[in-house]
């Protein structure tokens, strides 16, 4: 049933329309900027970088530059841009901390961008700014989510059932140590 | 709990990054929220236990650990599932999961303890003892994403909850399905803890009664 209920929902609710490869939108770099080589952002080698900027595993298109404009300039620069090219803008969530990036969110069509822009940590003068495209497909990771409901109800379904066959068995020794003693 | 899996699966959008799987998240924090709970009433329950030494406390205690171990299992077992496509990686030793992990350990040996003494008031009286210090790790969990440098996505901040009014509705849609499973649940597995009190209670009026009988001559 649930695995139904994910299909019609994936079914209904979603489009796995991917724009054919050339064709996917571009973000523009930021101003003044050089690109960044970053092995460190991609596969199974994360670092305290890639954890910071918060990069996600199933992303599309994925770049990432160093520039000296600050954080107000890049955000500036972004809202513009994007308006430009017909991207719908998202939440902007600022940067509080060192630690924390500036986030800006799009949407254009059936692909989210996230610009995500933060200090330099090896370089404090300059600002790293990290672009991604996500083409929006719904039914990926579609496995990941039938195996933690079908855990879910395992578990408690498991539970329900050796908690009342427990309250049977003590019931039934409960009877029958009435029926001896009645006996 | 049918209006939640409705909410989940039909009412609220899908999420715009992360796609379907997000929806793991629905009833992995109600999860987190009940194993909460669950701790709470161990925690309120082991205080009237060492006040009143009264083995009802004693039941209600042990009885919503075991709930809480189960949930907290839940919310262990669900995150390795979201992370694995969101982060990359199915485990972290992020602050988060580090102190939810130490959490579920605390009280999984909870149960142990309780396995290894025979003695019902030495038993009691360790397991509140347990049960109340284990309870500090709780506010730690959930504080971990605000002292320490965590990528374990922040939901409630001090502007309310992060998301779309659809998901909040259906996020409180889900804690309160999964709050009234963990009533029905403590109620069911109190009455097995009472039934076995009353077989205990029977068995040992047998015993003597069954002495009795044989010591009455004739």
């Amino acid at each position: 049933v649930f695995v139904a209920l994910i299909l019609a929902t994936a079914a209904c609710g979603g489009s796995s329309t991917v724009p054919a490869a050339g064709e996917g939108p571009v973000i523009p770099p930021p101003p003044n900027a050089t690109v960044v080589s970053a092995p460190f952002l991609s596969g199974e080698t994360r670092t305290r970088l890639s954890d910071q900027l918060q990069v996600p595993a199933y992303v599309d298109d994925l770049s990432l530059y160093s520039t000296p404009a600050s954080l107000a300039d890049i955000e500036a620069f972004y809202k513009k841009e994007m308006a430009s090219r017909q991207w719908e803008a998202g939440p902007t969530l600022p940067s509080v901390s060192a630690d924390q990036p500036l986030m800006l969110f799009f949407k254009k069509g059936q692909n989210s961008a996230q610009i995500k822009a933060m200090a330099s940590p090896f370089k404090p003068s300059e600002t790293l700014v990290y672009t991604v495209v996500v083409k929006v497909e719904e039914l990926r990771n579609l496995p990941f989510l039938i195996a933690a409901y079908f855990i879910i109800w395992i578990v408690m379904f498991g539970y329900i059932f050796f908690v009342a066959r427990r309250q049977r068995a003590l019931e039934h020794e409960l009877e029958e140590l009435r029926g001896r003693r009645m006996g | 709990m049918l209006v939640a899996i409705y909410a989940v699966f039909v009412y609220v959008p899908t999420e715009r990054v992360m796609g379907i799987v997000q929806r793991i998240f629905y009833f992995h924090v109600p999860s987190a929220w009940v194993a909460f709970l669950a701790f709470f009433v161990t925690f309120v329950a082991s205080i009237g236990y060492l006040g009143k030494r009264s083995r009802r406390w004693d039941v209600l205690a042990a009885s919503s650990a075991e709930l809480g171990v189960v949930f907290a299992m839940l919310v262990l077992l669900t995150g390795p599932l979201w992370a694995r496509p969101v982060w990359n990686t199915w485990w972290t030793w992020d602050p988060r999961l580090t102190t939810t992990l130490i959490l579920w350990l605390i009280y999984a040996g909870y149960f142990m303890l309780r396995t290894a003494i025979d003695d019902p008031q030495r038993r009691a009286r360790y397991s509140a003892v347990l049960g109340i210090v284990g309870f500090i790790d709780v506010p730690i969990v959930f504080m971990a994403i605000r002292w320490w440098r965590t990528i374990h996505p922040v939901l409630l901040t001090s502007e309310g909850f992060e998301l779309e009014p659809p998901m909040v509705a259906t996020l409180l849609i889900s804690l309160l399905a999964f709050t009234l499973l963990y009533a029905y649940l403590f109620v069911l597995r109190v009455r097995v803890e009472e039934t076995k009190d009353r077989l205990e209670s029977l068995r040992s009026d047998f015993e003597t009664w069954e002495c009795g009988d044989m010591e009455t001559p004739g």
